[in-house]
């Protein structure tokens, strides 16, 4: 087959704008004439800060500067520095709760999307919604500088989000009214700005130092593609961490963040902040004054302590820079060019900390908050087919693999795979006439599954009935240039395309993002409880069943007491199915089949003794 | 510049990449042919055509991209060569592996009885670190005889079937010496 590109045009040319969606602001851009250009927010500036305050039920969010404001007068209102909960769990955060002066709470009891929640107020609101709010103000800033509809849009996200992240930011697209093009790294589209006008050859690190997260990425410049040899980081480190130690230096021997209300929390915070900024360009020393608990405090915050502060936090960027450079087969002497981008970098002991590790001045010829902007803005005009000579290639963060026997984790695409990757696996089942085989995917460079993070489990259904082996399904799994995993599968002798349901562990489904869609962005997730208990049980039942098929043999087989393990796991898979608690289904399924991997080994090989000797 | 998806439409990694058959690769044209496949077929080139076109380009990319993985690593070559020849699967272990086996269970037992443990200890791993040069330099032998390409089709695979044997004692070796190395961590001697 051959398809010709030059066949497609689109007749009218509808805009597509490159969106930074950052942890403490963001930014629309497009290019005209050639140029990527920053279109101004609906408040007539150029940045708008990722804050959102939702006064009362219903009523319309207030969004940017304006919201800022309500950041200390009405902090119980206002949500901000969202991006660091996209995709996470309220368990993952739980720890940090304390950092954030906005109550942060678990997901209901049947959501087993396990995603976090903020509250405001009456309302409460999954990071996804937050940041849709914000995609839609950027949408309609553009809509307004442009003077015609905006349905279009990429996307950029921190080089090292995980698939769940990816996807989260992906539907908050969606929520927002916007068909997301493509998902882009923040380093790769700030070396696509930076090395727009320079069409020169070299080997260039992207240091990249947000809000919330840090990435590292190390790219190589040829004729106009930017091929990205390798990437690393760490997406829970960012200018708001400095933020956070200042303001902790600024409480010791007063008292503890978590005895602070909402309120004073939020003014400690963006005291600190202030302090930062101002030392950052000044260099002199700031004096923090704040009323807390009753009484009035004052701290004198000199540039020795401030640096003292940050270097222990900036320090834990030289790691991943290290992996970065190795997984690029590199040395230092190789680079050509060290790039600083993000807000933070503007600090001297940021710039300090980065040279150190590579060993060169670093280029600040970048705008540290608009060029990732700019980034995506081009690669919106790559994908409109207007820029031809420049092509982005991207690796995947973070190694992407199933479960196996043991519990051990079987990698199939290895981190910095180049994107678009592939990888084929054969499955096959281990009963006979077993119709559905579960795959469990994780992410992340841990031997044990249970140290990674659980991507999606994913069922072959409808399988061919046969004596247990026979079935030969082949999956092929694919990560698409946006870094996120499709999967496909199809039987080896039919050459059946066969169907495979995804469960996303954390994040919708696409359901659930249709009702959302229906429903505006309201959050109604209470109806959902039924059809979830269902799900849960139709998932349990059969391991349930084929575990007590196998149950009398299971003492000659593994013996008594690890019989007596899977007998106490059987009867609390039971006791579970009888209650009417997901979760709980969940957990006790997920024992079930994790205590019988032994059992299910013995049966396994009794099977195929049993097949070789008959034949 | 339109281009046909059909570019380097092959499933075989070496016909993709126009390359020989063999270990030793140009890098360079490799690099050369990658860039020019990438421009060629990446899906940012079909970002406005057809669902149907758009997963295509989807899926050649993400074979041009196993390719260039595959012909740039000499272990992934050997690996498809074998399996090309039908002589994948591990092969059995040779006699003087399991006797290295035996040698580094008995220092393992003898090891805390030991009063001074870092002589046995550091003379196994420079014994194995000399091996696993060896391997190494037999690989290398064995790859350049693979592409010198004179022999029949038997003696090729015999070539390969060496190799697989040699990669195999190889990864024993260094999961060995890893085993040396973080026994000598545990009690303070690395």
């Amino acid at each position: 087959m051959t398809f010709q590109i030059g066949k497609f045009e689109a007749p009218a040319q509808e805009p597509i704008v490159g969106i930074d969606l950052g942890t403490t602001h963001s930014l629309v851009a497009i290019v005209r004439n050639g140029q990527p250009e920053v279109l101004p927010s609906r408040e007539g500036k150029r940045l708008l800060p990722s804050v959102v305050a939702v006064e009362a039920e219903g009523s319309e969010p207030v969004l940017g500067y304006e919201a800022r404001k309500h950041q200390i007068r009405d902090a119980r209102h206002t949500a901000f520095s969202v991006k660091r909960l996209l995709g996470r769990s309220y368990e993952e955060i739980q720890a940090k709760a304390s950092e954030f002066p906005y109550e942060l709470v678990p997901p209901p009891a049947d959501d087993p999307s396990g995603l976090v929640r903020i509250r405001l107020g009456y309302c409460v609101f999954t990071a996804i919604e937050i940041s849709a709010m914000i995609l839609k103000e950027l949408r309609l800033s553009a809509e307004a500088a442009l003077g015609q509809p905006v349905r279009k849009a990429v996307i950029t996200v921190p080089a090292y989000f995980n698939d769940a992240q990816r996807q989260a930011t992906r539907t908050a697209g969606r929520l927002a009214g916007l068909d997301v093009l493509r998902i882009i790294n923040e380093p790769t589209a700030a070396s696509l700005a930076y090395g727009l006008d320079k069409k020169k050859q070299g080997t260039i690190a992207v240091y990249d130092i947000g809000g919330g997260t840090f990435d590292i990425s190390i790219l190589r410049l040829h004729d106009g593609v930017f091929e990205v040899l390798s990437t690393h980081g760490n997406t829970q480190l960012g200018g708001d961490d400095l933020d956070q130690a200042v303001a902790q230096w600024f409480l010791s021997g007063i008292c503890a963040m978590s005895e602070l209300s909402l309120e004073e929390r939020a003014a400690l915070i963006e005291a600190a902040e202030r302090a930062k900024k101002a030392i950052g360009s000044s260099g002199e020393v700031q004096t923090i004054e704040l009323e807390l608990q009753g009484g009035r405090h004052q701290k004198v915050l000199s540039l020795e302590t401030f640096n003292q502060l940050c270097r222990p936090l900036l320090e834990k960027t030289r790691v991943s820079c290290e992996q970065a450079m190795k997984d690029a087969g590199l040395s230092r002497e190789e680079l050509t060019d060290l790039v600083l981008v993000g807000g933070p970098t503007r600090l001297p002991i940021v710039q300090q900390v980065a040279s150190e590790i590579f060993g060169r001045k670093p280029n600040t010829s970048v705008h540290p908050d608009e060029v990732v902007a700019q980034g995506a803005a081009i690669q919106a005009d790559i994908l409109a087919g207007n820029t031809t000579d420049l092509l982005l290639l991207d690796v995947v963060p973070l190694s992407l693999g199933i479960e196996t026997y043991g519990g051990l984790m079987n990698v199939l695409i290895p981190r910095n795979t180049k994107v678009p990757a592939t990888a084929r696996e054969v499955f096959t089942t281990f009963a006979d006439k077993q119709t559905g085989v579960d795959i469990h995917v994780f992410q992340g460079e841990r031997d044990q599954v249970t140290e990674n993070r659980s991507l999606a489990r994913f069922k072959l259904r409808g399988i061919r009935p046969a004596p247990a082996g026979i079935p030969r399904i082949e999956v092929s799994f694919l990560v698409d240039a946006d870094g996120i995993l499709q999967v496909s599968a199809r039987d080896m002798e039919t050459s059946q395309v066969q169907s495979v349901e995804v469960r996303p562990s954390f994040g919708l489904s696409d359901a659930e993002v249709e009702r959302m869609l229906a429903a505006g962005l309201e959050n109604k997730d209470g109806d959902k409880a039924f059809k979830r208990l269902v799900d849960a049980r139709n998932e349990a039942e059969p391991i349930l069943r084929a575990t007590e098929k196998n149950l009398p043999d299971a003492d000659e087989l593994v013996g008594h007491d690890e019989a007596e393990v899977v007998r106490a796991a059987v009867r609390e898979l039971q006791d579970a199915l009888a209650g009417t608690d997901p979760v709980r289904i969940r957990q006790a399924r997920d024992r079930v089949n994790r205590v019988t991997i032994p059992l299910a080994e013995k049966v396994l090989a009794r099977t195929l003794a049993h097949a070789s000797s008959t034949r | 510049m339109p281009q046909p998806l059909a570019a380097g439409a092959s499933r075989d990694p070496f016909e993709a990449f126009q390359a020989p058959r063999r270990f030793a690769q140009d890098r360079a044209a490799l690099q050369k042919r990658f860039l020019d496949l990438s421009r060629a077929l990446h899906p940012d080139r079909f970002a406005r055509a057809s669902e149907a076109i758009r997963q295509a380009s989807l899926e050649r990319m993400g074979l041009v991209n196993e390719a260039y993985r595959l012909l740039t690593d000499r272990n992934a070559v050997r690996e498809h060569l074998l399996a090309e020849a039908g002589l994948a699967g591990k092969p059995v272990r040779s006699s003087d592996d399991l006797e290295l086996a035996e040698r580094w269970f008995e220092l393992q037992e003898q090891f805390m009885d030991l009063d001074d443990p870092r002589e046995p200890v550091e003379k196994f791993a420079s014994e194995l670190q000399s091996l696993i040069v060896r391997a190494q330099d037999r690989m290398h032998e064995l790859e350049k005889k693979f592409d010198a390409g004179e022999e029949s089709g038997s003696e090729a695979a015999e070539t390969l079937r060496e190799m697989s044997a040699a990669a195999q004692k190889g990864n024993t070796l260094r999961s060995m010496l890893r085993d040396v190395e973080r026994l000598k961590a545990r009690v303070g001697l690395g």
